[in-house]
C-alpha cells in the first residue's frame, strides 16, 4: 500500500463520505488504511480546522460543523453561480410541439453565418429581412418549394424564440429561418426538425367502440319453444338448464358425450365403435 | 381476482430533490415540502395499510415512488434532519395541547396531532427511520405494486436527445432496484406525459406499462375497442392504461370533488399564519416568514371566510360516505360495460399521493373505506393492479398513441409556454454536450468517471419537470429559477474541465456531495453508439495518417460535375498531392446521385448539399453553397480530421475562404484561375462588380496566391494591388498519358476528314473571347494557300449559329465542320489526328488545351495573350499569332501546313517543353507553397527566396 499523504481535497472527500452516510470503516477501507489510523488522523484534522469533536457523536451537531465549512472552503469555488446566458454554440432551428394548435421554436445562428449574410447581402445583421417561415409538409417530402402551405413572419433579428399559436392540428411541420429578398425570393439560412402536431383530442370514444351483447337481457323472456327446440335437436345432451337464471354458457354437446358419461371414460370401448360415434360432431348429425 | 371489474388505484408519490447539505436545518423552506408529506401523506398512507393489514384486509394498490423522492427518504442527512422537524412538531403540539386547555373545540384536535406524530415517530423507530423499508415490506407481502418513475421526474417529451430519455429511464429502474431489490414491472411517466417513440426506450428498459391520460387513448388510432375500460399496446408491446376521467374529476376537481366538502379540514386555516406572530415564532422560518405547522382546527364551511371548527368525527363519516359514494358509481360503471365488452373492465385512478392526508386530510380515511369496501364479498368492483389485469388476457389491441399528459389542456402547456420557456433551450444543449463527453470517454480515469458521474447527475436535476411547473404555477418561482441555473452552471463547470482534460478532485468532490442523488448513476447511459464508432475511427485514422499533413481544398465543382476548366485541375491536382504523401480533402457541390462522401484515387471528397430556397440566384447560391461548407468543415471538425492548409480555388468558394481562415485560424492559399476583370474586359455591371470584390477579398485574405501564368501574375498584381511577393506562378498541369491512352482511332479521322486533307483544329467553347470567330475568318485564306485542309470545331457555345451562318455565306461548308460537344474520348482522338490546332484566344489565363494538343502532337499556333504566351514559345514550341489577326492567324496555319518537317521539330521540342506541366512538378511546387504558409519563415527569408526563385 502506498504512503498516503493526505491533502486537503482528501480530507474534504473523507468527510463527504462520513457525512454522506458512509461508516468510518467503510472509508477506512476505501482508503486502505485502517479504522484507527482514520479516527486518529480524523480527530487531528479536526483539531487542526479547530473543530471540536463532538462527545456526544450526534449527526446533527456535526452537520452544523460542515455546513460552515462548506462556506468556508468552497466560496471561491463558485458552486453558486447563477448566471444564465441564452447564448448557443452553433447554428440550429429546433422545433417542438406544445399542443394540437401551439408549436414553439428556437434557434441560434453562429456568427460566422451571421457576417457571411451581412458581407454578401450588404446589410447589418439588424437590418436584414430575418423571416420564420413555417411550412405544412404533411406526408411530402419536403425540398424547400413543395409545403401545402407557408406561413411567413418578419421577426427582429435579435429574436431567439417564437410560438406559433393557432396553427392547424394533426399536420406535420417543418420551420425555415431565413431572409426574405426584395425580389420576393426566400433564402434559407436554417431548417428545423419536421414536427407532428397532434389531432385534437378525440371526445367520441370515451366508451367501448365495439360492444357485446346478449340477445335476452333477461332469460325470462327467452321464449320456451326456443329452448325447447334446442333441445330436442340434441338428443345426446346430458345436462339439462334446470332453471333459466344458470344459463350464461352455450347450451350443446357437452365435450367428449359419447366417451366420457360423467362417470367413468369408456376408453376400452373405442376400439370397437365406429370412428363416427368416436367423434360425434353435432354439426353434422344435425345437417340433413 | 373475480369480480366483473377491477379499480386500479393509483398513487403517484414524487417530490423533487431538495436537500442542502450547505445550509442549516429550517433555512430552506423548500426542505419542508418532504417533512410535510412524510408527516401528512407516507406515514398516514403506512399506518392505514398496517391497519389493513391487521383487519386481514386483501387490499391491492399501485404506488409509484420516484427516484429523487427514493433517495430522499433513505438518505441520512434528510432522515436527520426530518427527525429534528418531528421533534420540533411534537414539541408545538405538546404547547398546544396547553394552549388550548379548556376550548373543547380545539384541545381534542391538539391531542388528536400529538398523536398522529407519536404515530409516526413509531413509525421511524420500527422501520430505521427509512420509511421505504414499509414500503418494500407492503410491496413483498404482495398489497403493493411500486412502479418507478423517470431518474428526475422530467418531462419526457421535452427531452432533446434519445440518450438522455434513455438515461432517465434507465436510472429510474436502477435506483428502484437499490431499493426494492427487484425489476419494476412499470413506471409512472411523469405527468403521464408520453410522446410517440418514448415507448421504445421502456420496452428496452424492460417496463410493461404505464399510465396515460384518459385522451391518449380515446385519441389513439386505431380507436381502442374498449376505449378506456381495458389497455391496448404501443408497438414496442408496452401496455397503455388509461386515467378515468370521471374518477378524476371526482377527487380533483376544486368545485365538485370530495375534498371541498364542507365537514373536511380548510388547508389554508394554519396556526403558523393565524396565532401571534410571539407564539408561533420558534417554530417557523428563522427569519419570521410564516409557514404551515400542520396545525389547523378549521373545517372549510362552505367555501366563506367564516369558518367552523373542524369535527374528526363528521369528517371521518363523510369521507366514509364518499367512499360509498365513489364505489358506487364505479360499480355501475364497471357492471354496465362488464356484461358488454366480452372481457373484464378496469378503472384506472391515478392520484398524487401527496393528496392524501397533505392536501385532503381526510384522503387517506377515504382511501381506507374504499378499499374496505372493494374487499368486501358483494363488491362487483374488485381493487386490481395494472401487472395483473395483464396476465388476465392473453393479448390486447396494438394502437398508436399520441402526445399527451395530464396537464392543463392534456399536453405541454404546464411546462412549456412564456414563463419557461427560456429553460429548454440551454437544457437541450446540456444533454447534446452530456452525450458528446459520455461518448468521447470510453475508459475514463477515476477522477474522470466521478466527473462524467456528477455531470450527469447535474444534467437529470436541472431536467426535473418541477421548476417549470413552478415557474408556471408562479408560488415559489425564485427557488425553481436558482435551482435550474445552478444545475446548469454545475455541469458546465464539470464540462468544461472535462473538455480541458483538468478535472479538478476538489470540485468534483464538493459537488458529489452537494448534489448528491443517484451515487451509482452510469454515465454510460449517455453514450451514442454511432459518435462513438465515429469518434473511434477518428483516432484511429488519426493514428495511420499521423505524419501525413494535410489540405482541405475547396473547389465549387468537381467531377464528375464539370462545368469549366476548375474541376479537372483540382481533381489532377489532388491526386497529385495524394501521390507526394498528402491528405487531401475536397469540398464541393453535390450532384446527382453521387455519393456525399467519396474516396477518389486516394483524394477524400465531400460533397455538400445545398439549402433550398436559396433566394433564386446562383450569386444568392453561392452564399448558400459557402454556408454549407463551412457546416461541412465543423463536421468534419467534429469527427476528428484537422487540416494543415486551406486551399481556395475562385471567387466562388471566397466566403468559406474567409471563415476558415479568418475564424478558424487557417492557413489559406488561393488560386486565381482567372479574373472578373479579364473575362469581361473591365468591371462595369453591379454583379461584375460583387465577384470582383469576393476575388480581392480571397487574394487580401490568403497568405499565397497561386497563379498559373506571368500574365495572369500581372493581371492579378495589377487589379488586386497583391503585393508581388504573395503571388506565386504555378502553370496547370497535363497529363499526357490521358491524352494518348485515349488517341489515335483512323475512324474517328476518316468520320471528319477525307485521306490527304489535313486537320487544322479548333477546341474550345464557342464563345467570342476564344477568338473562334477569327479562325473561321482565317479559313479562306489558309484555303487559297493550302486546299488540302480541313477545319474542324469542337466546342459547343452562343456563337455557333452566328459562326455556321457566316460559313455558309463563304461557301465553306463542306471544309469547315461543327462538331459541338464531344465525349473526351473522341476530343483526345481528334487531337491526336489533327495536324495543326489552333487558339486565337482573346482572353486566355492559361490554356491548357494547347498543353493536351502538344501532348497529343499536334503542331499548335495560338495567339500571342495570356497564360498562352508562357505556354507557345513562338517558333520553338509552336506559332503565335496576334491577337485578333485573322490574317496573322492564317499566315500562322500556312506556315505549319507548308512545312511538315519543321512542324514535326515544333511538336517534338513542345512535348520535351511539356516536362514542365508535368502534374507531379507541379503538385511539388504546391506542396512547397503549403509549407511556406504552414511554417512561414521570417519575412526577409521569404522575400529573399523568392527574388531567387524569379
Amino acid at each position: 500500500m502506498q504512503k498516503h499523504e493526505w491533502q486537503q481535497a482528501d480530507w474534504l472527500d473523507v468527510l463527504r463520505r462520513l457525512e454522506q452516510g458512509q461508516s468510518q470503516r467503510q472509508v477506512a477501507e476505501l482508503l486502505g488504511v485502517s479504522l484507527g489510523q482514520l479516527k486518529y488522523r480524523l480527530r487531528r484534522y479536526r483539531q487542526a480546522v479547530g473543530q471540536e469533536e463532538s462527545s456526544a457523536g450526534l449527526c446533527s451537531e456535526e452537520m452544523l460543523g460542515f455546513s460552515e465549512l462548506w462556506q468556508k472552503d468552497y466560496q471561491e469555488m463558485d458552486l453558486w453561480n447563477e448566471s444564465w446566458s441564452r447564448h448557443l454554440s452553433g447554428s440550429r432551428v429546433s422545433l417542438w410541439a406544445v399542443d394540437p394548435h401551439h408549436l414553439f421554436a428556437y434557434w441560434t445562428v453562429a456568427d460566422w453565418r451571421k457576417q457571411l449574410i451581412e458581407e454578401h447581402f450588404r446589410q447589418s445583421w439588424m437590418d436584414v429581412p430575418v423571416c420564420l417561415r413555417l411550412n405544412d409538409v404533411t406526408d411530402l417530402w419536403f425540398d424547400g418549394y413543395n409545403a401545402h402551405e407557408s406561413v411567413s413572419i418578419r421577426i427582429h433579428p435579435n429574436t431567439d424564440n417564437w410560438h406559433f399559436l393557432q396553427i392547424a392540428s394533426n399536420r406535420n411541420y417543418v420551420l425555415e429561418l431565413g431572409i426574405s429578398l426584395d425580389s420576393g425570393a426566400f433564402f434559407s439560412i436554417l431548417r428545423s426538425n419536421m414536427v407532428h402536431c397532434p389531432a385534437d383530442k378525440s371526445v367520441d370514444a370515451v366508451h367501448p367502440a365495439i360492444e357485446f351483447r346478449k340477445v335476452w337481457e333477461d332469460e325470462r323472456d327467452r321464449p320456451d319453444g326456443l329452448l325447447a327446440k334446442h333441445a330436442g335437436v340434441s338428443t345426446r345432451v346430458s345436462s339439462k338448464p334446470s332453471s333459466s337464471s344458470q344459463v350464461t354458457g352455450v347450451i350443446g354437446e357437452p365435450p367428449y358425450a359419447p366417451i366420457f358419461d360423467g362417470y367413468s371414460i369408456r376408453l376400452a370401448d373405442t376400439s370397437r365403435v365406429d370412428e363416427e360415434t368416436v367423434h360425434p360432431v353435432p354439426s353434422e348429425e344435425a345437417r340433413p | 381476482m373475480t369480480g366483473k371489474g377491477y379499480l386500479a388505484l393509483v398513487l403517484h408519490a414524487h417530490l423533487p430533490y431538495v436537500r442542502h447539505p450547505e445550509a442549516d436545518y429550517g433555512q430552506y423552506l423548500e426542505e419542508r415540502w418532504l417533512y410535510e408529506a412524510i408527516t401528512e401523506s407516507y406515514s398516514p398512507l403506512l399506518r392505514m395499510f398496517e391497519r389493513l393489514e391487521a383487519d386481514e384486509v386483501p387490499f391491492r394498490l399501485t404506488l409509484s415512488i420516484t427516484p429523487t423522492l427514493l433517495s430522499m427518504l433513505s438518505d441520512r442527512l434528510c432522515q436527520e434532519r426530518y427527525w429534528t422537524h418531528l421533534h420540533r412538531s411534537l414539541r408545538l403540539a405538546e404547547r398546544e395541547i396547553a394552549r388550548t386547555e379548556g376550548q373543547p373545540d380545539f384541545q381534542p384536535l391538539a391531542e388528536h396531532y400529538h398523536r398522529e406524530l407519536l404515530e409516526t415517530k413509531r413509525l421511524l423507530q420500527q422501520w430505521n427511520g427509512n420509511l421505504v423499508n414499509a414500503y418494500r415490506h407492503y410491496q413483498e407481502m404482495g398489497f403493493l405494486d411500486i412502479v418507478t418513475s423517470s431518474a428526475t421526474h422530467a418531462f419526457l417529451p421535452l427531452l432533446a436527445t434519445e440518450e438522455s430519455v434513455r438515461a432517465q429511464i434507465q436510472t429510474g429502474v436502477a435506483v428502484y432496484e437499490q431499493h426494492f431489490g427487484r425489476k419494476p414491472s412499470g413506471i409512472w411517466l411523469p405527468e403521464c406525459a408520453y410522446a410517440p417513440g418514448l415507448d421504445r426506450a421502456l420496452s428496452a428498459a424492460g417496463l410493461k406499462y404505464f399510465v396515460a391520460d384518459t385522451h391518449a387513448l380515446t385519441s389513439a388510432r386505431p380507436t381502442p375497442a374498449f376505449a378506456t375500460l381495458s389497455p391496448v399496446l404501443t408497438r414496442s408491446r408496452v401496455a397503455v392504461f388509461a386515467r378515468d376521467a370521471e374518477s378524476s374529476r371526482q377527487v380533483w376537481s376544486s368545485h365538485e370533488g370530495y375534498p371541498g366538502d364542507v365537514d373536511y379540514r380548510e388547508y389554508y386555516r394554519d396556526i403558523g399564519y393565524d396565532l401571534d406572530i410571539n407564539l408561533i415564532r420558534e417554530f417557523i422560518h428563522p427569519d419570521g416568514i410564516r409557514v404551515n405547522t400542520g396545525f389547523k382546527y378549521y373545517r372549510t364551511s362552505g367555501g366563506g371566510i367564516d369558518k367552523q371548527p373542524y369535527q374528526l368525527s363528521r369528517a371521518a363519516d363523510k369521507a366514509r360516505q364518499h367512499a360509498e359514494h365513489f364505489h358506487a358509481g364505479r360499480s355501475q360503471h364497471v357492471d354496465y360495460w362488464a356484461e358488454k365488452m366480452g372481457r373484464a373492465p378496469i378503472v384506472v385512478a391515478p392520484f398524487d399521493a401527496e393528496l392524501f392526508g397533505h392536501w385532503w386530510y381526510e384522503g387517506p380515511q377515504w382511501l381506507e373505506a374504499l378499499l374496505r369496501l372493494l374487499a368486501s364479498e358483494e363488491s362487483l368492483l374488485k381493487a386490481g393492479t395494472p401487472l395483473q389485469y395483464l396476465q388476465q388476457y392473453e393479448d390486447y389491441q396494438v394502437c398508436d398513441i399520441p402526445f399527451s399528459s395530464w396537464g392543463r389542456d392534456g399536453y405541454a402547456d404546464v411546462w412549456l409556454n412564456g414563463k419557461n420557456d427560456w429553460v429548454y433551450p440551454v437544457l437541450h444543449e446540456c444533454e447534446r454536450e452530456m452525450v458528446e463527453l459520455a461518448s468521447r470517454c470510453e475508459h475514463p480515469d477515476a477522477w474522470t468517471e466521478r466527473a462524467l458521474r456528477q455531470a450527469a447527475r447535474e444534467l437529470m436535476l436541472a431536467q426535473s419537470s418541477d421548476w417549470a411547473f413552478i415557474m408556471d404555477n408562479e408560488t415559489m418561482v425564485d427557488y425553481a429559477i436558482k435551482r435550474v441555473k445552478q444545475h446548469v452552471q454545475r455541469f458546465r463547470k464539470l464540462s468544461q474541465m472535462l473538455r480541458e482534460g483538468a478535472v479538478e478532485p476538489q470540485v468534483v468532490s464538493a459537488l458529489e456531495a452537494l448534489d448528491h442523488v443517484f451515487p451509482t448513476v452510469d454515465y454510460r447511459l449517455y453514450q451514442n453508439k454511432a459518435r462513438m464508432n465515429e469518434i473511434f475511427r477518428s483516432d484511429s485514422d488519426r493514428a495511420a495518417v499521423s505524419r501525413k499533413p494535410s489540405v482541405l481544398m475547396l473547389s465549387w465543382e468537381f467531377p464528375p460535375m464539370t462545368v469549366g476548366g476548375l474541376s479537372r485541375h483540382v481533381f489532377d491536382l489532388a491526386r497529385y498531392l495524394v501521390t507526394s504523401g498528402w491528405d487531401v480533402h475536397v469540398l464541393t457541390t453535390e450532384i446527382g446521385d453521387y455519393p456525399k462522401e467519396e474516396d477518389v484515387l486516394g483524394v477524400h471528397v465531400h460533397r455538400v448539399h445545398v439549402r433550398q430556397p436559396d433566394g433564386g440566384e446562383f450569386f444568392h447560391w453561392t452564399l448558400q453553397l459557402n454556408l454549407m461548407m463551412v457546416d461541412e468543415y465543423e463536421n468534419l471538425l467534429n469527427r476528428g480530421f484537422s487540416f494543415a492548409v486551406v486551399h481556395a480555388h475562385d471567387w466562388l468558394v471566397a466566403y468559406a475562404a474567409e471563415i476558415l481562415k479568418d475564424r478558424h485560424g487557417l492557413p489559406l492559399v488561393a488560386t486565381i484561375h482567372a479574373t472578373e476583370h479579364g473575362r469581361n474586359h473591365g468591371i462595369r455591371t453591379e454583379l461584375q462588380q460583387r465577384i470582383h470584390a469576393l476575388e480581392w477579398g480571397l487574394t487580401y485574405r490568403a497568405t499565397r496566391v497561386i497563379l498559373c501564368s506571368t500574365y495572369m501574375q500581372r493581371e492579378a498584381v495589377e487589379i488586386f494591388s497583391l503585393p508581388r511577393d504573395k503571388t506565386v506562378v504555378i502553370p496547370n498541369g497535363v497529363d499526357p498519358a490521358v491524352i494518348l491512352n485515349s488517341a489515335a482511332s483512323p475512324d474517328r479521322r476518316q468520320a471528319v476528314a477525307l485521306d490527304g486533307e489535313q486537320i487544322v483544329l479548333y477546341l474550345g467553347r464557342l464563345v467570342r473571347e476564344k477568338g473562334v470567330h477569327v479562325l473561321v475568318e482565317a479559313a479562306p485564306r489558309v484555303l487559297v494557300e493550302c486546299p488540302q485542309a480541313k477545319f474542324v470545331l469542337i466546342g459547343a457555345g452562343p456563337e455557333r449559329p452566328g459562326l455556321e451562318a457566316r460559313v455558309r455565306e463563304m461557301g465553306l461548308a463542306d471544309k469547315v465542320v461543327f462538331l459541338g460537344f464531344v465525349s473526351d474520348e473522341e476530343r483526345n482522338a481528334m487531337l491526336c489526328a489533327a495536324t495543326v490546332a489552333v487558339f486565337p484566344s482573346l482572353y486566355e489565363p492559361f490554356g491548357i488545351v494547347a498543353l493536351e494538343a502538344m501532348a497529343a502532337g499536334a503542331a499548335v499556333v495560338a495567339s500571342d495573350v495570356g497564360g498562352l504566351g508562357d505556354v507557345v514559345r513562338h517558333e520553338q514550341t509552336g506559332l503565335t499569332s496576334l491577337v485578333g489577326d485573322s490574317a496573322s492567324v492564317a499566315a500562322q496555319i500556312v506556315r505549319i501546313l507548308q512545312n511538315p518537317e519543321w512542324a514535326e521539330q515544333l511538336t517534338q521540342s513542345a512535348q520535351q517543353a511539356l516536362n514542365q506541366y508535368d502534374w507531379r512538378h507541379i503538385a511539388e511546387a504546391t506542396i512547397h507553397v503549403y509549407q511556406q504558409v504552414m511554417h512561414p519563415v521570417p519575412a526577409v527569408g521569404v522575400v529573399h527566396r523568392e527574388d531567387r526563385e524569379e
